[in-house]
């Protein structure tokens, strides 16, 4: 499109656990608070559920940033699974920049069910990070722009 | 023509031979002799004359413990190494071996051979023998005593190796060797190389070492401590993207099995002696082992009741 | 017994008349809603959205409203009255009057062909006047029943509809008729009205001023689906507003200028309208003219502050006129009394927060039941401190607006409350009526056939996304059949459209484009399991939260992002398996956790609905708190007056076992099937109990603050409950000059929150002080007087004509200080009133101080797996509709627990509490989870790094197969485990990996 600007558009991937982030993005929602329309979300139970394979298919799948999130520590619902999620994305932060893929494209946050301002906030940040960045490419075929 | 350590050979023979006799194994996994100069072989011994084959010297560079799945309902001997030992402590401990299902016979280790490397200054075909020590390999060969650095003879993990004796044995074949003192970090020498890159000049590395990568999965298969039945990673032989050899498939691959390596790997790089393309995998689970050990204070094959660092947490964290 | 038609007939089905009704029928009881308007609703469907939280108000009804329509045990008879009742409790005799609404309910689609035809036009009562509907009209789009009603008033008869209605469903023969019930209980839920300021404060030119409205006009304002689709417009022109005001008390807090009470809900919806108004228009200036500012409610003070923040101007003054400009502007005349100044400011709508009144029905229908009305109307308790929620006639109960204004938790609370005394009072009743599941299709093998339903959610999709786009996009992806695009799919109608095109395109998916899965999804896997499509062959694209609302100025990429999330849940949906759930019984024993008055009538309601029920209680004796406090308000009573007779109750009831200075030491197992370990503080025994629900009525402490306000310097400083013992043990002497200090510790940068009882805790104290002391000088340091429950106002009026304290307000930044010299007590305050520094020596220094949650709340929140926040009050699993429950399945909570309550608020929410908790015990059973994690034996290595990480305690591992083994009923769901299995043998039911990898690869064309 002839109006359209071409700044590079981030695309984001969201994981979000259920009870706390996801609500949290809803949350955003119920209170109009606007953010840039990079991210795409998956809604899963906990952030537990969430593997660093999810993180890697979504980079194989051409994005350029994941954001993974899940209740404040302490708060999930499920007692203890954004630990795990914790120690997993630490060590996935470290092998994502050994092999040459910056850190920044990873992000675990937690947001609570009631901080829709912080979901818009950290996905505004996120997609101004990655802008900043620059486009993964890891994909040899990139699907179209 | 072929090396021989008849000592500590004999005394094996006869110790699985005893193994027999008295009913306490089934079959006893060691080595044999090869085809080739300076390369032995896995061996599976089930009667005395099969052990008679045995051998034990510095060219028995194979980790055994990951056939030791095959013999699950047997009584089973195996002859570990001091770095094989921590595979077994992992198997142990992911209830892939029962702790009284195996006789463990452990052979403290001087260092091993690569005959690749040794190829460079001695013809393999002429060594007889090799005796190493800590300062030097020492070949005798048809045109007499060669003496070598261990820098232009051993793998390179025998060069900062912390443990040349298992800790975990039923009996140990020969005299327990002394560890020789190694810098902290000696043993994550290669990662700690890439380390110093930027991220780009990172990528720019894999990128051109994974290019020649064939998803052959050669070392997925030779790892002792991957025991799934089927690899979640690994895609199906019919899958285009394996025929590809799709750039974000390989990466994928070699990136995921590092952090399901983390807090398992023991550092025996068996994987990159497979490789035949040579891509340097003992810098990613050098990685891998050495994240374990910064983020969560952990050291796989240590200890059989220490609980995986990715099934636990800290306090909160 | 047996010829009773219902259990129990509810009056009015608003949302506590709802929630009584689901809490009832899911408990198995037969329940018959009687609602006067044409849909069900009630004023909580007017509202846009609703404070503190901002929940859009329809989008939390509706489903509650369909679920309601839907639900087995539960008839609507709506258009209707009651007429006469007779008998007593247990046996009821009922007559209804159905007024006919000429249309066949049966065949009406809701398709609104007869109104477009329909040539009458009608003032909107549903819109406040401000729209116009038609003769033959449906109240609001998500109506429930969702059929058309002629409004026979206004039909002039010319057959329009009946010509257009394709469905033949215009019945004008159709009589008005009587129906007759017999039911053992009466819950009355017949909410409230707001006044008519057209006599009382007619200063204000309402009526007169096209540009003077009602607040409850402004939320049909605020609301999409309003008169003016949203846009805030101002009636006389329909231009943008550039300066709002907002008048509160318009008819409250007055006895002579209209009511005497105070109507407890207008500051914080004036404050929420003002706030949601500069939220979209940050240009509008929102001005709110104010008395006291009651933001009493957990996080209102928060919420308060932060409009303010945002820009809200409070003026605290009422303003004495106004009147209309030239250019229909407004002019108001006011004293801001923190300044001192009067003024005169331009205004281009004012908006009056106008009184809560009775609903204007309650006259007759008190006299139909044969139950007492205050003197203004609103229904009246027999006892109102120590029996919240029974009327003045056996059987018969109250919930919500029809007793006084209340806010909506409260009213959820209560309609709760009242439908446990409900069940109750029918001890004689036995078995339960089931919910029957309409056949399953078989879908194993077939190839997916999926429907994708738009919702445009009225324009709060439709208006920032092209909803046409989308669901024309949606028909070419793979495996869809069918693309439709709907008003509000929510809606009875809609529901019925996606039903019909399940059917007639034999769909086996299903994605519904709309709102959030979780305040919506079980709305529409209800649709689906009544169409006989499993409910987990459902997936729902959330474009409203994460498109349109939140990408509201980029309607083309909000149209692109939409696409991408219908197309992720296409391809997720094609991987969908049906699932079912097991049923698994559970023991009908309750626990209940603290032996305070919460715990209290918790335990008595639950054993008087024949539940077997433990009460674990710390100390050595029952009572909490209430054995410290020396009287209640606003009825004056001896604390001990009240406690006695309960605690005899309780020790005496058969169904009841008391554990005092005991503690719960273990909590294993889940909903229905707790194991709870009580040990006991005296002997270090500890005693293993099986228990079906736990409800925790923990209260609250007061905060310890030694060291400020000279608190601990000087034995005549003292807390509130101090305060308490001392005058009922008599020891408080004569104290010439006494301060009391409220909002020490709160209500400051430190501490934002408001306590909610404070302040008539220390009203009430004047009147207890000035009875030891009639001479005393009485001072009260106040920030806002928050005198907001029933009668409180009241009560208030009259302390201060009786007391006489010099009444001094302050604000946080300028606190007031104590300072001890010797044995004497100084206490300075800045008065904003008098805007001036005041000294008093006093010799008694009352602090009302801040409060928290009990002191082991982060120990046994850890046990229960629930959550409390940073002052350790439990976090509710819904601010507005379910504050009685916690996410934890089977886990309850009530009175201060929650926050501070007064004693009449905690006995509801104790009784509520009880309510909940009797649901799955009287049911006898619950269900599991479907989206429990499950192994594939033959990828199963059996490494075991799955149970270690397992909350539950729900993973095992089978020696003999060498694989991992799943509990069901003990997963709750995670996903923990199936990501940490290296092998993916492990794997979570609707949210395995071939399901998110199919998202994953869709996320972008």
């Amino acid at each position: 499109m002839a109006d359209m600007d071409d700044t590079f558009q981030p695309r984001i991937m969201g994981f979000l656990c259920s009870w706390c982030s996801y609500s949290g993005a809803d949350t955003a929602g119920v209170s109009r608070m606007q953010y840039p329309p990079n991210i795409r979300i998956i809604r899963v139970m906990c952030s537990g559920r969430i593997e660093p394979l999810h993180v890697m298919k979504a980079f194989e799948q051409g994005a350029d940033g994941v954001l993974v999130s899940g209740c404040h520590p302490g708060d999930c619902h499920y007692a203890t699974g954004n630990y795990y999620t914790q120690r997993r994305f630490a060590v996935m932060r470290q092998l994502l920049d050994f092999f040459g893929i910056d850190q920044r494209r990873l992000k675990l946050t937690w947001v609570s069910a009631s901080e829709g301002a912080r979901f818009a906030d950290i996905v505004t940040a996120m997609t101004e990070e990655i802008r900043m960045v620059g486009p993964l490419n890891l994909r040899a075929n990139p699907k179209g722009v | 023509m072929t090396v021989v350590n008849d000592q500590l050979t004999l005394i094996l023979r006869e110790k699985v031979h005893t193994l027999f006799a008295e009913g306490v194994a089934d079959v006893f996994i060691g080595y044999r002799h090869g085809g080739k100069p300076l390369r032995v072989q896995p061996h599976v011994a089930r009667s005395a004359a099969d052990a008679d084959q045995l051998v034990w010297n510095p060219t028995c560079i194979n980790n055994l413990t990951s056939t030791l799945h095959k013999f699950a309902d047997m009584r089973v001997g195996i002859l570990v190494k001091g770095c094989d030992s921590r595979a077994l402590v992992e198997l142990i401990k992911l209830r892939q071996v029962r702790r009284d299902g195996v006789y463990i016979i452990g052979a403290p280790c001087p260092g091993i051979v690569d005959h690749e490397l040794i190829a460079r200054s001695v013809d393999p075909a002429t060594i007889t023998d090799i005796f190493v020590e800590e300062a030097q390999v020492m070949l005798t060969t048809d045109a007499g005593e060669i003496t070598l650095d261990p820098a232009d003879a051993l793998y390179a993990k025998c060069l900062t190796c912390a443990q040349p004796t298992p800790d975990l044995y039923d009996e140990l074949l020969g005299d327990p060797i002394a560890v020789h003192p190694i810098p902290l970090d000696a043993r994550f020498n290669a990662a700690i190389e890439l380390e110093q890159l930027s991220v780009a000049e990172r990528f720019a590395f894999w990128d051109e070492q994974l290019n020649k990568c064939t998803l052959c999965y050669a070392c997925q298969a030779v790892c002792p401590v991957c025991f799934c039945t089927a690899c979640a990673l690994a895609l199906p032989r019919n899958d285009p993207k394996r025929k590809n050899r799709d750039r974000e498939s390989v990466f994928s691959f070699h990136l995921m099995r590092a952090y399901h390596m983390t807090g398992r790997c023991i550092g025996c790089y068996e994987c990159e002696r497979v490789c035949p393309v040579d891509i340097p995998l003992s810098a990613i689970f050098q990685k891998a082992e050495k994240e374990s050990r910064d983020l969560f204070g952990y050291k796989a094959g240590s200890d059989v009741a220490a609980v995986p660092p990715l099934s636990t947490f800290g306090d909160k964290t | 017994m047996d010829q009773r038609t219902h259990d129990v007939l509810i009056i009015g089905g608003g949302i506590s008349g709802m929630q009584a009704a689901l809490n009832l029928g899911d408990k198995g009881y037969k329940v018959v809603v009687v609602d006067k308007q044409a849909s069900i609703g009630g004023t909580m469907v007017k509202l846009d959205k609703t404070f503190p939280t901002n929940d859009c108000s329809i989008c939390i009804a509706a489903p509650k409203m369909v679920e309601l329509a839907r639900h087995p045990n539960i008839d609507l008879l709506t258009y209707a009255q009651v007429e006469q009742v007779s008998g007593t409790a247990g046996n009821f005799q009922i007559s209804i009057w159905r007024r006919t609404n000429y249309v066949d309910p049966e065949k009406c689609t809701g398709c609104g062909d007869c109104a477009n035809v329909c040539p009458v036009d009608v003032v909107d009562t549903f819109n406040a006047g401000m729209a116009k509907r038609k003769a033959i009209y449906i109240q609001f789009p998500q109506a429930v029943p969702s059929v058309y009603t002629i409004d026979f008033k206004h039909c002039t008869g010319c057959g329009s509809c009946d010509r257009a209605c394709m469905a033949k469903a215009i019945l004008f023969l159709k009589p008005s008729r009587e129906t007759r019930l017999t039911v053992g209980s009466i819950i009355v839920a017949t909410g409230f009205d707001v006044l008519e300021p057209v006599e009382m404060r007619k200063e204000y030119g309402y009526g007169k001023y096209a540009n003077v409205i009602t607040a409850l006009q402004y939320e049909r304002i605020l609301s999409a689906s309003g008169p003016t689709a949203g846009k805030i417009l101002r009636p006389s022109d329909g231009k943008q507003p550039e300066r709002i005001a907002w008048i509160q008390c318009v008819g409250s807090r007055s006895a002579q200028n209209g009511n005497p009470y105070c109507s407890k809900i207008c500051c914080m919806y004036a404050t929420k309208e003002a706030a949601i108004t500069i939220d979209s228009h940050p240009d509008i200036d929102a001005a709110i003219f104010y008395m006291d500012l009651r933001a009493y409610g957990k996080d209102f003070q928060q919420y308060y502050r932060q409009a303010e923040r945002n820009g809200v101007r409070y003026i605290r003054g009422r303003p004495s006129s106004v009147y209309e400009n030239a250019d229909r502007s407004l002019t108001l005349v006011y004293e801001n009394t923190l300044t001192g100044e009067a003024h005169e400011e331009v205004f281009d709508m004012v908006v009056l927060s106008t009184s809560v009144v009775p609903s204007p029905d309650s006259r007759r229908l008190a006299n139909v039941l044969g139950v007492a009305i205050d003197e203004h109307g609103f229904f009246v308790q027999q006892d109102m401190l120590r029996d919240p929620l029974k009327s003045t006639r056996d059987g018969v109960f109250l919930a919500g607006g029809a007793q006084g204004p209340n806010d909506i938790p409260d009213s959820v609370a209560q309609a709760s409350g009242a439908a446990g005394r409900a069940a109750a009072a029918l001890r004689d009743r036995h078995g339960t009526v089931e919910r029957k599941q309409a056949p399953e299709k078989e879908i194993d093998g077939d190839a997916p056939r999926t429907g994708v339903f738009v919702c445009s959610c009225g324009k709060n999709i439709g208006g920032y996304v092209d909803v046409a786009d989308v669901t024309e996009y949606a028909r070419g992806l793979p495996n869809v059949i069918f693309a439709g695009e709907y008003l509000f799919a929510c809606s009875e109608d809609a529901q019925r459209r996606i039903k019909e095109a399940i059917q007639v395109y034999d769909l086996n998916r299903v994605v519904v484009a709309a709102c959030s899965p979780i305040t919506h999804g079980g709305v529409f896997q209800q649709t689906c399991e009544e169409a006989g499509i499993n409910q987990n062959l459902f997936d729902m694209a959330n474009i409203r939260n994460q498109c349109s609302w939140v990408h509201s100025h980029d309607r083309n990429r909000a149209t692109t992002k939409s696409r991408d999330l219908v197309r992720m849940s296409v391809a997720k949906s094609a991987h969908l398996r049906p699932l079912s759930n097991r049923e698994i019984g559970v023991t009908r024993a309750c626990l209940i956790i603290g032996g305070g008055i919460a715990g209290i009538k918790a335990a008595l309601t639950t054993a008087e609905m024949g539940i077997d029920t433990y009460l674990v209680e710390r100390e050595a004796v029952l009572g909490g708190k209430l054995r410290d406090l020396y009287t209640l308000y606003p009825a004056d009573i001896p604390a001990g007056e009240a406690l006695g007779p309960l605690v005899s109750a309780v020790e005496r009831h058969e169904r009841i076992r008391v554990f005092v200075n005991s503690e719960v030491r273990t909590v294993d197992g889940y909903i229905g099937n707790f194991q709870v370990e009580v040990q006991s503080r005296a002997s270090g025994l500890t005693e293993r109990l099986d228990i079906g629900a736990i409800i925790v009525a923990t209260g609250f402490q007061e905060v310890d603050f030694g060291g400020r306000y000279g608190y601990g310097e000087h034995p005549n400083i003292i807390s509130q409950l101090e305060l308490e013992q001392r005058l009922r043990a008599g020891t408080l002497g004569n104290p010439r000059t006494a301060v009391i200090l409220n909002c020490a510790g709160s209500m400051d940068a430190s501490n934002p929150s408001c306590c909610r009882i404070g302040c008539g805790v220390s009203v009430k104290n004047m009147r207890r002080i000035h009875e030891v002391a009639p001479n005393a000088r009485m001072f009260l340091l106040y920030q806002d007087l928050r005198m907001f429950g029933k009668q409180q106002e009241e009560y208030f009026a009259e302390t201060v004509r009786q007391v006489q304290p010099y009444l001094i307000r302050y604000v946080a930044d300028r606190p007031p200080s104590v300072r001890v010299r010797g044995d004497r007590i100084f206490v300075t305050v800045f008065d904003v009133l008098l805007r001036d520094y005041v000294e008093v020596e006093a010799d008694l220094v009352v602090l009302t101080t801040a409060m928290r949650g009990d002191a082991r709340t982060p120990q046994l929140k850890q046990m229960l797996k629930v959550a409390a926040n940073s002052e350790d009050f439990y976090n509710e699993a819904h601010a507005k509709i379910r504050p009685l429950d916690f996410a934890t399945d089977g886990v309850y909570l009530c009175g201060s627990a929650h926050y501070p309550k007064s004693v009449p608020d905690t006995i509801a929410q104790a009784e509520g509490a009880a309510s909940r908790a009797a649901i799955p015990l009287l049911r006898g059973k619950v269900s599991t989870e479907p989206i429990i994690a499950e192994i594939d034996a033959t990828h199963c290595a059996g490494c075991g790094i799955c149970v270690t990480l397992c909350p539950y305690g729900a993973i095992s591992i089978n020696a003999e197969r060498s694989a991992a083994v799943i509990t069901d009923v003990m997963c709750k769901g995670c996903g923990t485990c199936v990501a940490a299995c290296p092998s993916g043998a492990a794997q979570q039911r609707n949210f395995t990996d071939q399901q998110l990898f199919a998202m994953i690869e869709t996320a972008w064309d």
